[in-house]
């Protein structure tokens, strides 16, 4: 037997090989794994009708990072709202520095910080409902007047349409 | 002096004593009156809150998207307590939402004949079906032009916002403040939304005109609003001074008791001096 032909009997068992490793090692990097299923479904209840967040969509169709929305993540800059929340006194550090040091390293949900029923009515500046639409409002405009009232239906009571481009600027050209 | 005249003094001196409780009557509580602040700066005229309250009061709801109504000022009206409406200012477009103020004291809740409005201990002046007797002379008395009476109905009420007061005795928040998405809308005692108020101007004095409407209109009311541009230009009243309504005529009115017993009383001493002693004593005789 020369070489070659064991050559060929050893490729079949190679090609085996490397399309095994392939797809294991494919599987452990697609979308598709562990990363979007830390990226559940939202749903809020609301007096106008619930308000679903398709995080999927966001987080694989528009490839958005984390750090864009969750910005516990990136406080590092002290990116965002930190300064805001200097802005009214009755905002207690401890709501989410609830250690030294950052906030979170993974992302939360939004309620692990902002409250759905603030204490006090000063502590409204984090409440749920309003930081909620401010961040959605970045990338899909709320408008005004008829505009506004138009933009409601994106979020509640039905499902966005997933092939429909939001209402206006895209949204990874904003983000960075 | 004989003794029926001096019973009849006394007594005319006893009646107007007793009227003196009812002129000076307070009734003291620990609870504070709750209100709402609008910061006309934050709200986006989505209109929102209208849909809420139509919701939460089996009223029609607007149809916000297609009724093109902010395009005219509009009062509140007999199936909506509250209206978002637009004002073109110095600044640009500016919505501004209308309804009952919930004065601290109300001009309706004086003129009611019936008590049928009537202002709770926390605060909201709310209207009682049962009590109505169709006057409207709430109508007349608001210097904000808020209740609304069903003219076209065969058993009519008034219609007017009331705080959401079903609500707040469970415990919720009014329903156009739960709606609101961009917090132009705040609930709480007058005494934080005050402070909330102020310190937005403080922290951004060149953001908010420096007034905080309804702090002391006609004596405060439970509705308070900022904004960025003069008051007349978003249609408020700016001509109606800081005197409750009610204290306008609670002088004349005190002194009704006072006058009705007071001047009888006063005339009858007079008539007694007045009279000789040869009068005073003889008993005249009847003619036979």
């Amino acid at each position: 037997m020369t070489n070659y032909a064991a050559f060929l009997k050893a490729t079949p068992f190679v090609l085996l090989v490397v399309a095994s490793g392939t797809a294991v090692i494919g599987f452990g990097r697609s979308p598709k794994g562990p990363q979007s299923q830390r990226a559940p479904g939202v749903a809020s209840p609301s007096l106008i009708g619930k308000a679903k967040f398709d995080h999927r969509f966001h987080v694989e169709d528009l490839t958005i990072e984390c750090k864009a929305c969750h910005h516990e993540t990136n406080a590092s800059t002290l990116r965002m709202p930190h300064k805001d929340y200097f802005d009214d006194f009755w905002i207690d550090c401890t709501i989410c520095h609830k250690s030294a040091g950052a906030a979170a390293s993974t992302p939360q949900s939004c309620s692990a910080c902002h409250h759905r029923s603030p204490a006090n009515i000063a502590d409204e500046t984090l409440s749920a409902k309003v930081v909620i639409h401010k961040k959605c409002w970045e990338c899909h405009e709320s408008g005004r007047g008829r505009e506004a009232s138009k933009g409601c239906a994106t979020c509640h009571l039905k499902t966005p349409d997933r092939n429909a481009a939001p209402p206006a600027a895209s949204a990874s050209s904003k983000k960075g | 002096m004989k003794r029926r005249n001096f019973l009849e003094l006394a007594g005319a001196a006893g009646v107007t004593a007793a009227a003196r409780p009812v002129l000076a009557q307070e009734v003291v509580s620990d609870k504070e009156f709750v209100g709402v602040l609008v910061d006309t700066t934050r709200c986006i005229g989505c209109r929102a809150c209208e849909v809420a309250c139509a919701g939460a009061h089996d009223l029609p709801v607007p149809d916000v998207i297609n009724d093109g109504a902010l395009a005219k000022e509009r009062p509140t009206s007999e199936t909506q307590w509250t209206v978002v409406n637009r004002y073109e200012t110095t600044k640009g477009e500016v919505f501004v939402k209308k309804q009952c103020m919930h004065c601290w004291q109300p001009g309706c809740t004086a003129a009611c004949l019936t008590n049928a409005m009537y202002k709770t201990d926390v605060g909201p002046v709310i209207w009682r079906s049962g009590k109505c007797m169709g006057c409207r002379f709430c109508m007349i008395s608001c210097p904000f032009d808020i209740p609304k009476f069903e003219y076209n109905s065969a058993n009519p009420k008034i219609q007017k916002c009331n705080m959401c007061w079903e609500r707040l005795q469970e415990g919720q928040k009014p329903a156009c403040v739960e709606s609101c998405p961009n917090d132009a809308l705040m609930f709480g005692t007058k005494r934080e939304l005050m402070e909330i108020a102020r310190v937005r101007i403080y922290r951004h004095p060149e953001r908010y005109v420096h007034k905080i409407y309804g702090e002391s209109e006609v004596g405060g009311t439970g509705w308070l609003y900022l904004s960025a541009v003069p008051f007349d230009q978003l249609g408020f009243r700016m001509d109606l001074g800081t005197t409750p309504y009610p204290e306008m005529t609670t002088g004349f009115l005190y002194a009704v008791p006072v006058v009705l017993f007071g001047l009888p009383a006063f005339l009858m001493g007079l008539n007694l001096l007045a009279r000789s002693n040869e009068e005073a004593t003889t008993e005249s005789t009847p003619q036979l």
